[in-house]
């Protein structure tokens, strides 16, 4: 096996893993290519395409899929133990970069490698162990039909001591196209990289190790770790701190951007009664973090209300915006007993939220149009979401439509049905509002992975003094470009974005982390080419899987018809039309989206 | 409603999140002739909510990290922003992500 080159903060190399041939081999990664793509979503989408991941059917044998850590991984700085999973996605056919926290990234990266590449598949349902860069399969048959919580403590049992895993649920052993990774909880979850997974028969990924990194300059990473900590406390982070994403729901549903009873409206009446400030009152609350994280964003919430009038259990459900708007407001529901149900439900068959959430509403619009028979699917039934959610693994009666989600599911019903599947690429939108929130509306639109939330952070555009929500044009593109080239190096470095307020010039103080960890001279400079380099690699990728133009824009709803309850945000084809142009052109790219030959020819080179 | 009615409508001031949290109340009402300045109404608040003030406002102003927006349409941060009476002014997190 390859030995280690003598990097800081780095192994230097990865693992890649043939499932079909059961062996696994150290590669190494060349320098230029870590210090260009740096690790997370750029070392993975970078690795994705060296093993052919762009041109192969993501549920095929050959198709891989990249676990990929960060040069941050392992060391003292908050919100740095994150991981990547980066595949094709199952429901786009474009680049899926998702991303999780906690012990499986630090665990994984002490494997002795910077990212783990399967390739392959199990010949039987196989728990994937990897102990030191050494690999073996063992059988899943207890795990198999298990929740993924249940998975990970099958797993502590049976196995030694020192693992940490990352699982599926039952949807992705079914192989449903919005299927998730997950790891103690928490979830790599959109773009369906748990059915890439349970397609090569892999239940779940045991990771251990003792290998370690060197550090640039550990006493420097040390003190700068310890003035992050201190600022992370501050009231950059409040919000999470105390309320959690959450805190989202009421603001939104207040400026009519809360998307309600799919994308028909702004707002719902009764928010307040499923918002966390109501929630903490009626149910146990507890709070969590990931590991190496001082923010401790996580807001538990007990799935028996205080008076016990509901289940009862000690069950306790994470609770983030997504959920809230995806599996209520969306759903036409504001019962918060619901909602917490409808998440633990997705949690536990490892299933995205949004997608779900997504689907189901457009599923029940279809109903009221008369476009599907199945009068039990209304908006407002709560008992209607949790039984869809039910119907989509087993692929039961309409769960077959379902389980395809809302582009598929449209395809298939024909008709208008596609002017009100709320998606781009694929993949569901997002709690914001569009019409409401236009500078998001052209971070969706371009986004490489679909419409998402946090590859593009274009809502910090609208939530500006500098934007207008309700009228965006190209005055807004340098502010759109500069949130997602940060999200990009976030991803990449990999940090937590929740993080992001602390930071006077993310750029700059990027900078001073890589130095510190890698003794590379790192600059602002180097890392905004950097990030742009990644969104390149991005788009490249969906080049290669067969993007095209008209892909970048929005469902036929959304520039025909406002939220009724919001006439006012109105946004037009031509409008979104002529903002994306010129969001391509100040990419580098033509105005359509392509990538010029000198950009190409960069990014082969780098692949070579 | 008369002319006369409208000029001494009050401002009505919506907290949301964190300057909720503060604030300890969801909204108020703060009287009105004809308008306010942004920074008007936030000495008015500072004095009654000392805790909202310690955590949000700065030197009279809203600290960074929230926004102030009038009516929900745009959000504005400057302290001469006129608030007119009978509109609604919203306190929140500049931070949307979720």
């Amino acid at each position: 096996m390859a030995s280690k080159p003598a990097l800081c903060g780095y192994h230097g190399r990865y693992l890649h893993v043939d499932l079909s041939k059961s062996v696994a081999t150290f590669v190494p990664i060349p320098e230029s290519a870590l210090r260009s793509y740096l690790g997370g979503s750029g070392l993975g989408t970078y690795l994705l395409l060296k093993h052919g991941g762009a041109t192969s059917d993501p549920l095929s044998a050959a198709s891989p899929l990249v676990f990929a850590f960060s040069p941050l991984v392992g060391s003292p700085l908050t919100t740095s133990a994150k991981f990547a999973v980066v595949t094709k996605s199952p429901l786009t056919g474009r680049i899926n970069d998702s991303l999780a926290s906690s012990g499986f990234a630090i665990r994984g990266k002490a494997i002795g490698a910077d990212a783990i590449v399967i390739t392959g598949k199990a010949a039987a349902k196989s728990i994937l162990v990897i102990d030191n860069g050494e690999m073996r399969l063992e059988p899943a048959e207890a795990e198999w039909g298990l929740s993924c919580r249940e998975t990970e403590s099958s797993l502590k049992e049976r196995l030694p001591e020192g693992y940490q895993f990352a699982v599926i649920g039952r949807a992705g052993e079914e192989q449903i196209p919005f299927a998730t990774v997950s790891h103690d909880g928490r979830h790599a979850g959109r773009g369906g990289s748990g059915a890439v997974l349970g397609a090569k028969q892999v239940k779940a990924i045991a990771v251990r190790g003792d290998a370690v990194c060197d550090w640039g300059d550990a006493k420097g990473l040390l003190d700068y770790a310890k003035q992050l900590s201190k600022k992370s406390f501050g009231p950059a982070t409040a919000k999470y701190r105390e309320l959690g994403t959450a805190a989202n729901l009421l603001v939104f549903n207040r400026l009519k951007t809360l998307p309600t009873r799919n994308f028909q409206q702004g707002s719902i009446e009764g928010a307040e009664a499923y918002s966390p400030e109501m929630m903490a009152s009626s149910h146990e609350k507890t709070r969590a973090s990931c590991a190496a994280c001082t923010i401790g964003c996580e807001h538990l919430y007990s799935l028996s209300s205080k008076d016990g009038s509901s289940q009862s259990g000690e069950v306790k459900v994470r609770i983030e915006y997504e959920n809230l708007f995806a599996l209520g407001s969306l759903c036409g529901v504001t019962d918060p007993d619901v909602v917490l149900r409808a998440s633990l439900l997705c949690d536990e068959l490892g299933m995205d939220t949004i997608s779900a959430g997504g689907t189901i509403a457009f599923a029940m619009e279809c109903v009221e149009r008369g476009l599907l028979d199945e009068p039990w699917l209304k908006f407002g039934d709560g008992d209607a979401v949790t039984r869809a959610i039910n119907s989509i693994v087993g692929r039961e009666g309409v769960g077959s439509l379902l389980a395809l989600g809302s582009r598929k599911m449209a395809a298939e019903l024909g008709g208008e049905s596609i002017d009100f599947a709320a998606q781009v690429k694929g993949l569901e939108i997002p709690g914001y509002e569009p019409r409401g929130m236009q500078a998001m509306a052209v971070g969706f639109a371009v986004g490489t992975r679909g419409a998402d939330h946090n590859r593009s952070g274009a809502y910090e555009v609208d939530f500006s003094p500098t934007g207008n929500r309700l009228a965006v044009d190209a005055d807004a593109i340098p502010q759109i470009l500069e949130t997602e080239d940060k999200a990009a190096l976030m991803d990449s470095l990999i940090l937590c974005k929740f993080l992001r307020g602390v930071f006077a010039d993310f750029f700059s103080d990027s900078a001073e982390m890589l130095t510190l960890t890698t003794g590379w001279d790192m600059t602002a400079t180097e890392l905004r080419a950097a990030a742009q380099r990644i969104v390149n690699l991005r788009k490249y990728f969906n080049i290669l899987a067969g993007w095209q133009p008209a892909e970048d824009t929005l469902p036929e709803r959304f520039f025909t018809e406002s939220p009724a309850d919001a006439p006012e945000a109105r946004l037009s084809r031509e409008q979104l039309q002529n903002v994306v142009d010129a969001y391509n052109c100040e990419r580098g790219w033509t105005s359509e989206g392509w990538l010029p030959d000198q950009i190409v020819v960069e990014i082969v080179d780098s692949l070579e | 409603m008369s002319l006369k009615e409208l000029k001494l409508a009050p401002i009505k001031v919506e907290f949301f999140g964190i300057p909720r949290q503060r604030a300890g109340v969801a909204q108020l009402e703060i009287p009105c002739e004809s308008s306010l300045s942004l920074a008007s109404v936030l000495s008015q608040l500072e004095s009654r909510f000392p805790d909202l003030a310690a955590e949000c406002f700065r030197d009279g102003m809203l600290q960074e990290g929230y926004i102030a927006s009038v009516d929900g349409r745009k959000f504005v941060a400057s302290a001469d922003l006129e608030v007119r009476s009978g509109q609604s002014l919203l306190i929140m997190s500049s931070d949307a992500g979720g």
